[in-house]
């Protein structure tokens, strides 16, 4: 019977593993389990085992077994009963997702009609059958926490992985770097919340008010095959649903006044040289000239003659947000929540607006019209149908700060006098930027059904909707212009910017999942997605007159047409339980189909046929075009497994693996990247005196050192191993202990240089590309030690220990060159590609000529120009083969020819050929944003209503009060040290840096209807200033200096023109009222 | 710094004030403690400093026959240290100079639980009578303040020829509340069945930084080790 057991769980395993298709959501129940038995140990078939909170139960079989699946992650009641026995309810039983809770019963006999028998459960402080890394926050907690977590990703940062620096990295993974943007996945009710097609900064979508949390779970390690493109972790929020009564909760805070950062008021600051002068009248009484003809915006009118060096007392501005939610039924079959939140806290600088919020990192937005809404209703219109519709949405507006790149640039930013800052745009008017009022939106809408078959089979239908947007919705200038500084030249006074954008990305999609007991030992799941996105993006972003850009994703080239491109994913995952040890085996496919068309290589982009953004528009992607092709399909396998198994009753181990497959930004996909040289404009083509619309944007070109998308770019690949234990030592005392190794390959690199070393005309015929050129590891000990709640306290101790490195060298990531010979030029500049508007396209050309309607069309090459051309090709195929000399360490692989029918009858020599090859070192570098050390402690204390302790006056004192000390410590920075001594630079890291948070808060009333409760929340509380990037990196390490040398003429004359550069900002408290009812 | 130890001193008494009129069962008396240790810095910060003395006081409760907590409060301060009193090169003339006013202190004030474990059946019957004693492991953890401070230290990399004694840096400061953790074990020897002598020997462990320098060959120290061996007196309430 065994070996027929162990049969079928490996033809399970190897049916996983061959037959698979997989997923991008997620799971968001967990099941309970156990054996029912008499009190003489013998098993009990037929008992009933109810969850009574959820009417959802299960009858124990021959074994005395029972299972109950699909259960929403939370705290019930599991009452176990059988005729002749005294029915045994279990209260505190708490299941969370992916979970089995294992409740085991005796019952006793008896002939009379008893009462029920009630025993508290705890929550297990082992949870045998977790085979990867996952913490997880539970509603009581995120409820004790309210006073000291001001945002749900504060939450996050006090569990082990998670750094602590506000970025929300997981375990040295990227978070908002350009090409990743995130390789976090935030999952909510299992959909997806953030999307990489924003370039990087576009995609911040994951904010979920607190109030809507019923269970926040994070997993760092080797995450189940259910969830993909997120090879650095997922954070999976299961919101609430309303119960039968009317509850919720709202919060107000409020904070004083005060200087919020260190150092001199930003007005008597040393960077400004002495500058400020406002006992010289004449700089006090400075006005606004008029600026209106060189400015275009109306405010400049009113400005002119107006004060312009006005002092704001930004220090006395008070702040408040306000954040509630509402719960509770609708009749007997339905419930709905309800969250939203304001924040209008001041500014802790001047800036373009005075009220604002900070947003989930941290970091203050100045917008007072800032709102996070969330809400939803979940039908039951009976025990095995269940229908939740949810819905978020954030929006905020943004005035641009100078950024010249909205989605993460690298165009330097040419950005001052952007708009008001603390430095030497203190003193730009208020509620105005140079580049306008970008306004943004993010979106959610989703529904969930989920259809129970039988006591062991359900399934679940997610459909979601999501929506990104952005819109300048104010000063879209067409110009750049230059910085207007007051009569002394120090202070900015305006200017007008060309950097205006608007993107729309939306993705639709719908997703299956079957999970099924298939036996005692085998829980099955599988899953099919399937997500299509229309996206587009146009931004212009001008950072000097002579400096224009334009960054679009479009549909070959026609600015308005959206790409589509669609995922297909499918996985398949057997969490198998056998005598105590969990087998979680699963295998992922994920497809992606750019569903597009493209330049084949980026190479191309550097012809003279496809250079400009026009000519390429226009005649690149007609069928038949040799040098454009759809889009392939992209499809990837990628296996998981974790081992879990007991070694005591109070300790577990496990060890899991898998391959994680990271899908690039869908910038670096459709990307494309355009500059003017120069100042010029738009070309008259057809001379008619005007720039018609085929003519806009004709003299953009492709940018040298810009980024263009294509679409043969795999996905980065991570292969993640670990092992650890979890181990409850004493009482309820818990610690784990975790070592992980991340291998990452086909990682991406902002190279190569695409180059076209093909015949062409002028300039530089280069353009770039992502390429899986980088590869590195992980590698760190992650711990934790807990105290669960009990004896009116808690404490979390996380830490981390880890080297992220990551270096380039695979061949090709730095150059892939495009070379033709003569023959090749000849043959294509003489056949035919298509004939488009009349104009028939030879397969090769250099020149155009222009068209009535001021496009340009192809010119087919003869006589001394296909000469020049065919000897000009020749000559750059020959010299190829030597680059491999040319450029050092190189390996170059060689002439390799482009596959295409219209080379097909031009001989067996000729051909377009790539040839790639690598000059790159391969010296590690840390990974950016590295931190060797981090970790976070906090400490609950919370005494009930009766609590007695000491005098009656302690007692008193003590009473429903609730204390959370909260500690963050992290490491220095990693950098590049250069002894003043001479020497090899090595890497080394910078200060340390920490922050200790207090909050207290006292509830009144426990057991009215209302219960209020005041709080205070306060950060920093000891002040801890750490200055983590010294004036000197090298000066500080050598001889601790950090901040300007003491011989410094700035700092001697003015003072530490730095005096604010500190990790944290002073000690800040918050005071609040939060009414639970 | 007087202020940090005033507010730990505070803390200390107003638990000693809320916990000591608590109802007395057998396992539930109260001691005060003042405490004097031989504070020895370790590894990297025993490169700074030298040994020194430290100081404190502890609140005791008998929480059981086999455990005692005690919350300490306890101060030293480590004086003299390496970069402000050895010889450095200038590199202009290659002559050694030390700095003429160099100050380089740390000082440290921590407010720490500590849990008693009197290890064995027998052991944990002694104590509380004249001249009886008893052994017992100690883990600890808390609160620990360091303040590091590196003053007039002649900026080394000037290019003044001869050399400006006078030109030197502004006070270089390390200085954290942060969480440590100690272990160690002792003994308690009972002069009379109130009055405990108690000898211990422990290893203390604080996450924190001071910065590398590494002109004078100091590297960065972090965490931070300690090790203390001392005395306490401790003085049980009667029942």
């Amino acid at each position: 019977m065994k070996r027929k057991l162990l049969f079928l769980r490996v033809a399970v395993a190897v049916a996983a593993v061959c037959f698979a298709t997989a997923d991008l959501q997620a799971g968001v129940t967990g099941k309970v389990n156990g054996v029912v038995r008499d009190q003489a140990g013998e098993v009990l078939p037929g008992a009933n085992v109810v969850i009574k909170e959820l009417n959802l139960g299960s009858t124990a079989d021959a074994d005395g077994y029972y299972v109950i699946i699909n259960i929403s992650p939370g705290v019930y009641t599991l009452s176990a009963s059988l005729i002749g026995y005294e029915t045994v309810s279990q209260t505190g039983v708490q299941i969370s997702v992916d979970h089995t809770t294992t409740i085991n019963y005796n019952l006793k006999e008896t002939a009379l009609e008893l009462g029920e028998l009630v025993v508290t459960a705890g929550r297990p402080l082992v949870e045998p059958d977790k085979t990867t890394s996952k913490y997880t926050v539970s509603l009581e907690e995120t409820e004790r926490n309210l006073a000291s977590a001001r945002r749900t990703s504060e939450l996050l940062q006090l569990q082990p992985g998670v750094a602590v620096d506000g970025s929300n990295r997981i375990r040295g993974a990227y978070v908002d770097a350009g090409w990743y943007a995130s390789d976090v996945a935030y999952v909510v009710d299992g959909v997806r919340m953030n999307h990489n097609d924003g370039r990087g900064r576009g995609g911040r979508y994951r904010s979920v008010n607190r109030g809507a949390i019923q269970e926040l779970s994070v997993l760092t390690g080797v995450t189940p095959a259910e969830y993909g493109n997120a090879q650095g972790g997922v954070v999976q929020i299961i919101t609430k649903e309303g119960g039968g009564e009317l509850n919720g909760w709202g919060e107000f805070r409020y904070e004083p006044a005060g200087k919020k950062h260190w150092g001199e008021n930003v007005y008597d600051s040393p960077q400004h040289q002495d500058k400020v002068n406002w006992d010289d009248p004449i700089w006090a009484n400075e006005k606004y000239p008029d600026l209106s003809g060189q400015i275009n915006d109306p405010i400049f009118e009113e400005l002119a003659g107006e004060l312009i060096h006005v002092r704001t007392n930004y220090t006395e501005w008070v702040g408040f947000g306000v954040e509630g939610n509402v719960s509770g039924p609708i009749g007997d079959k339905a419930s709905f929540v309800v969250t939203a939140k304001h924040d209008r806290y001041a500014a802790p600088t001047p800036r373009a607006e005075r009220i604002g919020f900070f947003n989930d990192r941290g970091s203050f937005q100045d917008d007072p019209g800032n709102i996070n809404v969330s809400g939803s209703i979940t039908i039951k219109p009976t025990a095995n149908l269940k229908l939740k519709v949810g819905g978020m949405y954030l929006g905020w507006d943004w005035y641009s700060n100078g950024n010249p790149d909205l989605f993460g640039g690298r165009h330097g930013s040419g950005g001052g006098a952007m708009r008001r800052g603390s430095g030497r745009d203190l003193f730009l008017p208020e509620q105005w930027s140079a580049a306008g009022l970008h306004d943004l939106r993010e979106e959610l809408q989703y529904a969930v059904f989920t259809h129970t078959l039988s006591p062991r089979t359900f399934y679940e239908l997610r459909l979601s909707h999501s929506r990104s947007k952005m819109d300048t919705v104010s000063g879209t200038h067409d110009v750049t212009r230059e910085v207007h500084r007051d009569q002394a030249a120090w202070f900015s006074i305006g200017r007008q910017a060309a950097r205006w954008g608007q993107s729309d990305r939306q993705r639709i999609g719908a997703k299956v999942d079957l999970s099924s007991q298939v036996t005692k030992g085998n829980f099955l799941k599988a899953g099919v997605e399937y997500q299509t996105s229309a996206l587009s993006m146009i931004f212009r972003y001008d950072t000097t007159p002579a400096a224009r850009n334009l960054r679009l994703i479009v549909d070959e080239g026609q600015i308005g047409e959206k790409v589509k491109p669609f995922f297909l994913n499918a996985y398949l995952q057997d969490k198998m339980e056998f005598q105590g040890m969990i087998v979680n085996l699963g295998v992922r496919l994920d497809t992606f189909n750019p569903n597009s068309r493209q330049l084949t290589f980026g190479a191309f982009r550097g012809s003279s046929m496809f250079r400009y953004y026009t000519r390429a528009r226009d005649w690149a992607y007609q069928e038949g075009s040799l040098w454009t092709t759809d889009a392939p399909w992209h499809v990837k396998f990628s296996p998981r497994i974790g081992v879990s198994h007991p070694i005591t009753e109070r300790s577990q181990m496990r060890f899991s693996t898998g391959v994680f497959l990271q899908w690039a930004d869908l910038w670096y996909y459709f990307g494309e990247d355009y500059w003017t040289s120069g100042d010029a404009g738009d070309r008259d083509v057809n001379e008619n005196g005007r720039i018609d619309a085929t003519e806009r944007l004709n003299n953009f070109r492709t940018t040298y050192s810009g980024q263009n998308g294509l679409h043969l770019l795999q996905p980065a690949k991570t292969t993640a191993f670990e092992v650890g234990a979890d181990w409850n030592f004493v009482s309820d005392y818990t610690a784990t202990l975790t070592a992980y190794y991340k291998s990452e390959v086909d990682h991406f690199t902002q190279y190569p240089n695409e180059t076209w070393v093909g015949p062409r005309d002028f300039g530089i015929p280069y353009s770039r590309t992502l390429d899986n050129g980088a590869y590195g590891d992980t590698r760190g000990i992650e711990m934790s030690i807990r105290k669960s709640f009990s004896h009116n306290f808690s404490f979390n101790v996380s830490y981390n220990y880890q080297w992220s490195q990551i270096t380039t060298g695979k061949l090709g990531n730095v150059i892939r060159n495009v070379y033709m010979d003569s023959l090749t030029v000849v043959h294509l500049a003489t056949t035919n590609a298509f004939t488009d508007r009349g104009v028939t396209v030879p397969n090769f050309w250099v020149y155009f000529d222009p068209l009535p309607d001021g496009s340009e069309a192809p010119r087919r090459l003869t006589g001394d120009d296909l000469e020049t051309f065919a000897s000009m090709g020749q000559r750059f195929h020959d010299g190829s083969r030597k680059k491999g000399g040319q450029l050092g360490t190189g390996v170059w692989d060689g002439l390799r020819p482009v596959d295409s029918p219209a080379l097909a009858d031009c001989g067996a020599n000729c051909s377009v050929k790539i040839n790639t090859g690598s000059y790159t070192t391969l010296f590690f570098r840390p990974k950016s944003g590295d931190r060797r050390n981090f970790g976070s402690f906090s400490l609950l204390a919370s005494f009930p209503d009766d609590f007695e302790f000491g005098h009656a006056f302690a007692g008193t004192v003590l009473k429903n009060l609730r204390l959370n000390v909260t500690s963050r410590i992290q490491t220095g920075g990693i950098f590049n040290y250069s002894s003043p001594e001479g020497g090899n630079a090595y890497y080394r890291d910078l200060a340390l840096d920490s922050r200790t948070d207090l909050a207290i808060e006292r509830t009144f009333n426990v057991t009215g209807r209302v219960q209020p409760t005041l709080f205070a929340d306060i950060r920093n509380i000891f002040n801890q200033k750490d200055r983590t990037s010294p004036s000197n990196r090298n000066l500080w390490t050598y001889i601790g200096l950090d901040g300007p040398t003491p011989d410094d003429k700035n700092y001697l004359n003015y003072g530490d023109s730095r005096d604010r550069s500190y990790a944290h900002t002073p000690r800040l408290a918050q005071f609040g009222l939060r009414l639970n009812w | 710094m007087k202020v940090v130890r005033f507010a730990f001193l505070a803390v200390f008494v107003l638990v000693a004030v809320g916990l000591s009129d608590s109802a007395l069962a057998q396992e539930g008396r109260w001691a005060v403690g003042g405490i004097a240790d031989y504070n020895i810095p370790m590894l990297r910060l025993g490169e700074r400093w030298g040994a020194t003395g430290k100081y404190g006081a502890t609140i005791s409760y008998v929480s059981s026959q086999r455990t005692v907590i005690e919350i300490e409060y306890n101060y030293s301060k480590f004086t003299n240290g390496k970069p402000a009193s050895d010889l450095w090169m200038y590199a202009i003339d290659q002559q050694e100079y030390q700095h003429p006013n160099g100050k380089s202190e740390i000082t440290w004030n921590n407010l720490i639980v500590n849990g008693l474990l009197f290890v064995g059946e027998e052991n944990a019957m002694h104590g509380f009578k004249a001249r009886d004693y008893r052994y017992y492991f100690l883990v600890g953890g808390g609160l620990y303040r360091y303040f590091s401070i590196n003053s007039n230290l002649v900026y080394s990399r000037q290019t003044n020829d001869p050399i400006d004694l006078g030109f030197v840096m502004e006070n270089q400061i390390d200085q954290r509340y942060t969480i440590g953790a100690n272990a160690g074990f002792g003994v308690e020897g009972f002069v009379t069945q109130n009055l405990a002598i108690d000898l211990r020997a422990r290893y203390s462990f604080v996450v924190g930084e001071l910065r590398n320098m590494l002109f004078y060959g100091l590297e960065k120290v972090r965490p931070i080790h300690l090790v203390d061996v001392g005395a306490q007196m401790k003085f049980y309430f009667w029942r």
